[in-house]
């Protein structure tokens, strides 16, 4: 065979899956033994039918209730759910659940807060009603999986701190999931940003990563996870990133987050890491 | 041995091969596994409709293309292009010696590719890929001529 030829057949068969494959193909045989059931096949089209569709914004007139309008409540900084939006039809599922902050004493801080939770939301449903119809011109009629699941989640809420998580997971094919974190310090009132808890010019990466590094590892031989440190193929941890999402959680210590797939593989979800005082101690504002 | 049987045989016996073939269509691993997965499904689904089970290598093939290029379709992934690669395939004739896996990959229309990859990889008879192209051998000869062509390869050294 030709030279050209052949370099190209060695690299095609050096292209391997990974473990995972071999064991979801298996499940997928050992599940298909228990087809061929007839109410199956009746449950799935009944359940294709079903068409849930709920938008409403300023929900019920309980959660429309301003939390800072109560005496004694001002300043009392909570977060509630401004608006839902579910789609589900054929395949096609969407939950969008936007949060909404009150009691922020900086109201300027606050407005700005709730109207980019806004906007991302839409954003989002704009995409996948563009994708949805796409989908459905291409594929009428027809079964798709595409999913969307935008939500926020309430890390911490103590007298220092208010931590949400903005999530959104994207089941279209391989599921991935990104994260937003919003941290408030409620004592001062303001966002707090990764560089802004260390001093000016301290290199808080380096430190930062070392430790995730080392935790890794320590994880991996434990066979406890399967973080991407010296992957051949994903190649090395290249640390965190300057301005890495992160949390305060109720210890008032870091919690450094990473995406779906950032550093490791699906299995493992968002991996977050609790970093321990003596890390950060010495550059800590 | 019932067709399900068979194909179930032929899938674990075949797997890598699955896998691999999927790949140069999704150009990545996640979503390669995904594609075989699918078509996974999709086979046990109507392998019991299959009318002649010799031909279910063939049959299979099929399923993987048809499924890979729908998963494609739906995720609509952009593929960045690194500028070295680029560069690369701009470059005038004598540099395209180097050509690789990747950049064949990516310079090929899918109906070029997969039959050299069928041809040269699978070691498929042009019989067997017109089966599976559902193309009649003499259109299977003149896209890999075609391909080739474009690769830059002397059919005399390969035929």
């Amino acid at each position: 065979m030709n030279d050209k030829l052949e370099k190209m057949r060695k690299e095609y068969m050096e292209i391997k899956p990974s473990e995972q494959l071999k064991d979801s193909i298996e499940t997928i045989l050992k599940n298909n033994k228990h087809r061929n059931n007839p109410w199956r096949k009746i449950m799935g089209v009944v359940a294709g039918l079903a068409i849930v569709f709920i938008v409403s914004l300023n929900m019920s007139s309980v959660l429309a209730t301003t939390i800072s309008d109560v005496p004694g409540m001002e300043g009392i900084v909570k977060v509630l759910t401004f608006a839902r939006y579910e789609v589900k039809d054929n395949g096609y599922q969407a939950k969008v659940k936007v949060p909404k902050i009150e009691g922020l004493l900086d109201q300027k801080l606050q407005d700005k807060l709730n109207q980019d939770f806004k906007e991302s939301a839409n954003t989002i449903i704009l995409a996948f009603e563009s994708d949805m119809e796409e989908l459905q011109k291409q594929f009428p009629g027809e079964k798709v999986n595409l999913g969307i699941d935008y939500g926020y989640i309430v890390k911490t809420d103590n007298s220092n701190t208010l931590a949400i998580d903005v999530y959104m997971v994207n089941t279209v094919g391989s599921s991935s999931t990104t994260h937003k974190f919003y941290i408030i310090d409620k004592k001062s009132q303001t966002i707090v940003t990764l560089p802004s808890l260390f001093k000016t010019s301290a290199d808080y990466i380096t430190p930062l990563s070392d430790y995730i590094r080392a935790e890794m590892k320590r994880q991996n031989e434990k066979g406890e996870n399967t973080y991407w440190v010296d992957d051949p193929t994903f190649g090395p941890f290249a640390g965190i990133k300057v301005n890495q999402n992160f949390y305060i959680n109720n210890n008032g210590d870091i919690v450094i987050c990473f995406d779906k797939y950032e550093v490791a593989p699906g299995s493992s979800g968002s991996p977050e890491f609790v970093i321990p005082e003596e890390v950060v101690k010495d550059i800590y504002n | 041995m019932t067709n399900q049987q068979l194909f179930e045989q032929h899938i674990i016996e075949n797997l890598n091969s699955a896998y691999r073939f999927a790949y140069t269509y999704t150009k990545n691993q996640e979503d390669a596994e995904d594609v075989v997965n699918e078509s996974v499904v999709k086979a046990l689904k109507s392998v019991h409709s299959l009318k002649n089970p010799t031909r279910l290598k063939t049959w299979f093939y099929r399923i993987i293309i048809n499924t890979a290029i729908s998963y494609i379709k739906r995720n609509k992934s952009i593929v960045y292009l690194n500028p070295m690669d680029m560069a690369e395939m701009n470059e005038n004739s004598e540099q395209l010696s180097d050509i690789g896996l990747e950049q064949m990959i990516d310079m090929l229309d899918p109906k070029y590719k997969s039959i050299v990859v069928l041809r040269y990889f699978e070691d498929m008879t042009l019989e067997d890929i017109a089966l599976t192209l559902n193309e009649n051998v003499s259109t299977i000869k003149t896209r890999l001529y075609k391909a080739l062509k474009i690769l830059r390869i002397e059919m005399e050294e390969v035929l």
